[in-house]
């Protein structure tokens, strides 16, 4: 099963998903990074630690 | 006295002869410790308390103790280990809605209401002691002062409920965090389960979002900056302050609605 890491870059500054999570649906991997940048979004703006945020997601194993 | 309340009084006897040869004292420790904490316990009432019938069962972790729809005939006591109570949307969303601990009784609502509306879950190796409806009524009825007791549980078990909708309503993500790990610590205190720098809490990244209504991911963004900022680190299941005025500004707590103490 593919296992998807969600990297967030806020202002340029990369955090790191070493977990990451098997996910099989393209859709839930659209969910997760969505609802994700909403939710860091949220507090990043609201508290204006960071400016541009995006979240990206990388596979690394398929078994 | 008429026969059937002779059979049921006899029935009760044997139970509670054959249980109690199962029950070891310190099933109840924990247990005492924290309503000593929280309200006006007499030593009959500790008497009566551990003189309940219990049958102990060990649990892996992630099994559910009850579900979503179940009649319980018993009620849980947590010996060792950690459970959460949690309810999932249509979607298959799940909220932890709060996090249990030794001494603690997380289904003792099942003794009025008869169906369970959640589910309730080990996180960890649990040893749970169960304890029948049929002794926890005839308890209550039989000691007002334990009936007030328990029911002075259900009400700060309301209470916490109350404080969790307000965290994960109103707060930014890194105080949510930060306010259930302060809860935890104060609630383990009382149960002598904080010694040393590091105390448990053993939920993984996506429990800890589970909690707070985030994503795994956004959790565990959290997790590292609560370290990154010198408040607090998370390993393999526990957690360590590193600056608690920082964790306590963050964190916007005030114990009150814990009421661990019996003129609270």
């Amino acid at each position: 099963m593919p296992r998807f890491h969600f990297y967030i870059v806020e202002d340029g500054r990369v955090i790191t998903d070493e977990e990451g999570q098997e996910l099989i649906e393209r859709d839930a991997v659209r969910r997760e990074a969505v609802e994700t940048g909403a939710s860091v979004a949220r507090d990043a703006f609201m508290q204006g630690s960071a400016s541009q945020g995006i979240v990206c997601e990388k596979v690394t194993s398929c078994s | 006295m008429g026969t059937e309340q002779i059979r049921y009084s006899f029935l009760v006897i044997l139970l509670q002869c054959w249980s109690s040869a199962l029950t070891d004292e310190s099933i109840t420790n924990a247990l005492i410790a924290r309503l000593r904490t929280t309200s006006a316990l007499d030593d009959h009432d500790v008497q009566a308390v551990r003189s309940l019938p219990v049958v102990v069962k060990h649990y892996q972790p992630g099994q559910a103790i009850v579900r979503d729809g179940d009649r319980p005939a018993e009620c849980c006591l947590i010996s060792k280990g950690f459970c959460v109570r949690s309810k999932m949307t249509s979607n298959g969303r799940r909220q932890i809605l709060s996090i249990y601990i030794p001494g603690d009784i997380p289904d003792l609502q099942s003794l009025h209401l008869n169906v369970l509306d959640h589910d309730l879950i080990t996180l960890t190796e649990c040893t749970l002691g169960f304890i029948s409806h049929v002794f926890l009524r005839e308890i209550t009825r039989r000691r007002p002062n334990v009936t007030e007791i328990f029911w002075r549980d259900t009400l700060i078990d309301a209470a916490m409920f109350r404080d969790w909708i307000v965290n994960v309503g109103q707060r930014p993500a890194p105080s949510r965090l930060a306010h259930i790990v302060v809860e935890l610590r104060e609630r383990l205190k009382v149960i002598g389960q904080v010694q040393g720098a590091w105390f448990e809490m053993p939920l993984t990244q996506e429990q800890i979002g589970e909690a707070m209504g985030i994503t795994p991911v956004h959790a565990n963004r959290i997790v590292k900056q609560l370290r990154d900022d010198n408040v607090l680190e998370f390993h393999r299941g526990s957690v360590r302050v590193i600056d608690e005025q920082k964790l306590l500004e963050l964190a916007d707590f005030d114990g009150l609605y814990l009421h661990q103490r019996p003129s609270l």
